[in-house]
């Protein structure tokens, strides 16, 4: 019986929602295109948009045009907007395009803390719980911190700005550059790897 | 008329079938209104769509209705209110309050 239901509630996790206003199909070809104030969810992910076009084959999902994205996981939370985003069920990825911005929350012994991305385009691995952000450049930043870089992977444990440009405290005048910065958000710490070299304020 | 059924072929098998409780049939535009347990069972595509009623507009060659709207699929079930769709379902619109529940 626990296995049932165990096997039950691994299936549902698959299920999806869908909302709008409208939807229009077209048989030939599988095209179901959903209109207006559209929502969707399914598993830790929540999409909303003006259109949404659904695969029916491909089991995908192509959000379009005033994107807004969460995808919620035990202590963290990713959130953002951009211009486009593609989920793909089959490939258990997201794709998100034109990005506005990414917010990282995550919660620490103080209570929780926010991590700002800005870059051009992002992708989301499910199956290995894994973000890329990539950009010219991409920027990351807390309230205390700024730091620019390349590309931005995330996974639970850590933050990994690879292709680094600098980073530089927005409360003092402390400036690095490296090639690598890892942001350990338990922590709170940041880690620089590869040519450092900076300043520090001496009082 | 009662319990009409009205079957759509392809390649002289039937494809699709209509169904309701009553048809009111206007032979002079023929224009027709279904009403009372609307069925549409697309048998090419296994779907299924239950509607209150659904009237057929000769003049604009489509199929519309007003009521809440249910479409089964094998991948999710498709609710809504209003509709229009061409004479072969190709084109099927729902126009207010489209949830779709699936897998």
């Amino acid at each position: 019986m626990i296995l049932l239901f165990l096997l039950l509630g691994f299936l549902r996790a698959e299920d999806f929602s869908l909302k709008g206003e409208k939807m229009f199909i077209r048989e030939k070809g599988n095209v179901y295109v959903l209109e207006k104030n559209v929502t969707f969810r399914r598993e830790s992910t929540y999409l909303q948009a003006d259109r949404v076009d659904w695969s029916k084959e491909k089991d995908s999902f192509q959000a379009r045009e005033n994107v807004y994205f969460l995808v919620k996981d035990t202590g963290t939370e990713l959130e953002g907007s951009g211009g486009r985003a593609l989920y793909s069920g089959a490939e258990k990825k997201m794709w998100i395009k034109k990005i506005d911005r990414i917010k990282y929350n995550y919660k620490v012994a103080r209570g929780s803390g926010t991590v700002t991305v800005r870059g051009e385009e992002g992708e989301v691995d499910f199956e290995r719980d894994e973000a890329v952000v990539r950009g010219i450049p991409v920027l990351m930043n807390t309230e205390e911190w700024e730091a620019a870089g390349g590309l931005l992977t995330y996974t639970k444990e850590k933050l990994q700005l690879t292709d680094m440009k600098y980073l530089r405290s927005l409360q003092s005048s402390f400036y690095f550059e490296a090639e690598e910065l890892f942001f350990y958000p338990d922590r709170e710490r940041i880690v620089l790897k590869g040519g450092v070299r900076g300043t520090i304020p001496v009082y | 008329m009662e319990n009409p059924r009205i079957h759509f072929f392809k390649a002289e098998k039937v494809s699709a079938e209509l169904s309701s409780k009553i048809a009111f049939i206007n032979e002079e535009d023929e224009s027709m209104r279904l009403e009372g347990e609307v069925e549409v069972r697309d048998y090419e595509r296994s779907t299924e769509l239950y509607l209150d009623e659904l009237r057929w507009d000769p003049a604009q060659r489509k199929f519309i209705s007003d009521s809440q709207v249910r479409k089964i699929t094998p991948q999710a079930v498709i609710t809504g209110k209003g509709l229009v769709a061409d004479e072969g379902w190709n084109e099927v619109t729902i126009l207010e309050n489209v949830e779709v529940e699936g897998k």
